[in-house]
């Protein structure tokens, strides 16, 4: 699972559900909460990766 | 007294109260009606106030993980021991407190990202060499103090002798997961001790 993005959706889905685990006891607002984080981090990435796409890349990766 | 407009007691017994304005410490009385009342000893046990707040599902039996309605958390089981659980293995604690479905399901959040970053061949902080003072150790030493969260899995990681692979395509995911993993068991530790202490459920 080398895929960036599938990679940065887990981690999105395991620290929101984990979050909303820890600070909530009722289930609608675990989902809330879940819901939030994991939107707010995996759009919020989206976005940050599309406001950096303009700029100029760093040296190429030195292997494939 | 009736039909006193205003006036202050220390002592005030009547079957029929008709004031403006009361001002007594002890108060008994069958009938008061009054514009203004102020007493300075209210027998509490007396007075009925309804319940606040959203009436919740009342809980099955056994299963202590749902609070019942209106309950306030009471301190459960040794709290020094339910932290050092939860350090030892994620959702130990949890499981000691008998917040069975909470620990079991956080215990494997936090290995599906302990398991996530080795498979990634992540790194795991260490001490190695001498101490040197630079800003690179001190993020390395802060670095390893916050692995060290990690508790049992951390051992196991590292007596099994793994040690991750820098030239790995996913080393530096396998690191963020887990270190993301060893701050999730620390959450954990505070956790188990706040419900121990009776703060939350």
């Amino acid at each position: 699972m080398l895929s960036h993005f599938l990679l940065m959706v887990l981690y999105a889905f395991v620290v929101s559900l984990f979050f909303a685990l820890l600070w909530h006891e009722e289930p609608r607002a675990r989902l809330r909460l879940f819901v939030k984080m994991f939107l707010g981090m995996v759009l919020g990435s989206l976005a940050v990766a599309y406001l950096m796409a303009p700029f100029p890349t760093g040296p190429p990766v030195p292997f494939p | 007294m009736a039909g006193e407009e205003a006036g202050s007691a220390v002592d005030v017994k009547a079957t029929d109260v008709k004031a403006t304005d009361v001002k007594a410490t002890e108060v008994q009385a069958t009938e008061v009606q009054a514009t203004k009342l102020e007493a300075v000893e209210v027998d509490a046990a007396q007075v009925e106030a309804p319940a606040v707040g959203k009436p919740r599902a009342a809980a099955t039996p056994g299963d202590e993980d749902l609070p019942p309605p209106f309950a306030e958390p009471q301190p459960v089981g040794n709290r020094y021991l339910a932290a050092a659980l939860a350090w030892l293995w994620p959702g130990f604690g949890h499981l000691y407190l008998r917040r069975w479905s909470r620990g079991l399901a956080l215990c494997l959040l936090v290995l599906v990202m302990v398991v996530v970053g080795a498979s990634l061949d992540g790194h795991l902080w260490r001490f190695e060499g001498p101490p040197t003072a630079s800003a690179d150790a001190a993020m390395a030493a802060l670095l390893t103090v916050v692995s060290w969260g990690l508790g049992g899995p951390y051992l196991v990681l590292r007596l099994g002798g793994y040690g991750g692979d820098i030239a790995s395509r996913g080393f530096e995911y396998g690191t963020a997961f887990l270190l993301t993993a060893a701050l999730m068991n620390l959450l954990l530790v505070f956790d188990a001790w706040d419900i121990s202490a009776g703060r939350k459920w």
